[in-house]
């Protein structure tokens, strides 16, 4: 069990790593064939619906400003993170927090979701 | 029985009123606001001077045209002045207990104004405040109703589910679509909502299926309609929870909204922009089966700015002299068929586009001010009862009228900004506030 949450947390690591990096090849390759993301309220499934993600948000400058925790139970994690782009400095919120929460499958992520924290989109236009 | 009548003001963020069955829209998304309207008024014409939210709620709390109080963009610093009339405050000053189920107040302060109760239940949600549903709007404003149904109550409730992004629940997912491919990655109908930084985010977030993003317009119109359906089951549960505590003879309902929406319409994608009637015109049903004749229709124009001396009225309270409004209350009784009636609606907007427009029963003119940030005609002029739609611009095919009707909003214009102490059009002096800084900017 202890070994299984270590890849578990090594398998976060890299992707984060990747991610950082926008190294797109790397992070799909934490991804199982069958994956599906949620964003926000949108839904990709599969590889390269995935990778389409990847790279629409590489494009639109998406960086994570910090990881706030990570916890894992099983084949379940739970990722604290804010993350912040150029397009959420055009809307006026320098920063987005929330929690992703990760389901593996076979060492691969089959299922990852990222959720906010409750925003007011109109509230820093003052 | 409580001496004063209650008041519950029901407001829907942007609900056009032609997507109701009682305003004549051919799908069946309001059948439970078609019999409120049935056993209570509607006004025909209910038009707003101001957009979109924060500008709109502002006058229907103060009674005040935008340009009166000074709220006329999102993006803008501008304060209500802390004299402004407000309705609530008038409630409360006279012994109703006031309440509002909402979430305005945490993006302007001044949403809080006289109300003793202020519950948000939007705090609970993760990402966006306007996710919140009309379940759990009523899943507070129903006890509260019960818990103070022997007190004179002014009960505010907000709903958002009408308003982006349109995700109505599982069980609405198959209403109003007459099949294709929402997916259909051939139809390019929505490439210029894609380009605008709306639909950018849209593209990316609610609109995006496991299939790809919805590709097909009236799809997500059929999603509006959905959210309208969804809606309407809520807010029979409210009404029937209000009956059930045996409070209808004595509560005035009133159901109206703050803007509507543009559905593809002029180019504006799925928000409220643009001063065209499907965002200007909204709904207005009074149901009080003690005082308001089941059935009537008042046909004539009345704006938002007018509804707090009409509530004000209704309940025997004087409206203060700030409010610029003008009651309707007798005609909604029957009283005065003429009462407060507009022969002209002047409405102003300056969040994504910058403009005025001056409506009368037959023809508006639309006056541009977005200067350099203007990719539409600097004015245009529709014939509402040829071109009900606005479609058909005929600003150069009848300059007399566009002229006339453009010297007759430039003079009102400048009396009220003499009257009010303004150096000048603030349209013009501000800009566009979130044109400007997110259509320009490419990251957006």
């Amino acid at each position: 069990m202890v070994v299984e949450q270590t890849t578990t947390r090594q398998l976060i690591d890299i992707y984060l790593k990747a991610f950082e990096r926008q190294e797109l090849e790397q992070c799909m390759d934490c991804f199982h064939s069958d994956a599906t993301l949620e964003w926000l309220m949108g839904e990709y499934r599969g590889q390269s619906s995935i990778e389409e993600w990847h790279k629409d948000r590489f494009a639109a400058g998406l960086k994570i400003l910090r990881v706030d925790g990570v916890s894992i139970q099983g084949e379940i994690a739970t990722v604290r993170i804010t993350v912040t782009s150029k397009r959420l400095a055009a809307w006026r919120m320098p920063s987005l927090a929330g929690i992703v929460t990760v389901t593996f499958q076979g060492g691969k992520i089959h299922g990852t979701k990222f959720a906010a924290k409750s925003i007011n989109p109109q509230q820093n236009w003052s | 029985m409580n001496q004063r009548p209650n008041i519950l003001l029901i407001s829907i963020d942007s609900l056009r009123a032609d997507r109701l069955g009682c305003y004549g829209y051919p799908k069946p998304t309001s059948p439970f606001i078609d019999s409120l309207a049935a056993e209570g008024v509607v006004a025909e014409k209910l038009l707003c001077p101001g957009l979109p939210t924060y500008p709109s709620y502002t006058t229907l709390y103060t009674g005040q045209h935008p340009l009166t109080h000074g709220i006329l963009a999102h993006g803008s610093d501008a304060k209500l002045d802390r004299n402004a009339p407000f309705l609530p405050q008038s409630l409360v000053d006279a012994g109703y207990t006031t309440c509002a189920i909402d979430n305005l107040m945490h993006g302007r302060i001044w949403f809080g104004r006289g109300y003793e109760y202020y519950i948000d239940p939007s705090v609970r949600l993760s990402f966006l405040t306007m996710n919140v549903t009309c379940d759990q709007l009523n899943k507070r404003a129903i006890p509260w109703l019960q818990e103070h149904k022997d007190e004179p109550f002014f009960l505010f409730i907000h709903y958002w589910d009408v308003h982006w992004p349109f995700m109505p629940p599982a069980p609405y997912n198959n209403l109003f679509y007459d099949g294709g491919n929402p997916t259909d990655p051939k139809n390019t109908a929505l490439e210029d909502f894609w380009k605008h930084p709306l639909g950018a985010v849209a593209k990316e977030t609610w609109l995006r299926t496991p299939k790809g993003p919805i590709t097909d317009p009236d799809y997500v119109a059929a999603l509006y309609d959905r959210e309208l359906r969804y809606l309407d089951d809520g807010i029979a549960r409210l009404i029937k929870a209000l009956d059930d505590l045996g409070l209808a003879d004595n509560t005035l309902v009133l159901f109206t909204a703050d803007h509507g929406e543009s559905l593809t319409e002029h180019g504006i994608y799925f928000d409220h922009h643009g001063l065209y009637d499907c965002t200007l015109h909204v709904p207005l049903i009074a149901r009080w089966p003690e005082r308001l004749r089941a059935g009537a229709r008042v046909p004539q124009m009345v704006q938002v700015s007018d509804i707090a001396p009409t509530i004000l009225e209704a309940v025997g309270l004087e409206a203060p002299e700030a409010m610029e409004g003008r009651s309707f209350w007798k005609s909604l009784t029957g009283e005065d068929q003429n009462a407060g009636g507009h022969s002209r609606v002047i409405s102003a907007e300056n969040t994504w586009q910058s403009s005025w427009s001056l409506r009368t029963d037959t023809h508006k003119l639309i006056l541009s001010r977005d200067g350099e940030y203007s990719d539409r005609p600097a004015r245009e002029l529709y014939d509402l009862s040829l071109d009900p739609g606005e479609e058909h611009d005929i600003a150069a095919d009848r300059p007399p009228i566009a002229d006339a009707m453009q010297a007759e909003l430039e003079s009102w214009i400048e009396e009220r900004l003499e009257v009010l102490g303004k150096p000048s059009d603030p349209l013009s002096v501000q800009g566009p506030s979130m044109r400007m800084t997110l259509l320009q900017n490419p990251d957006a």
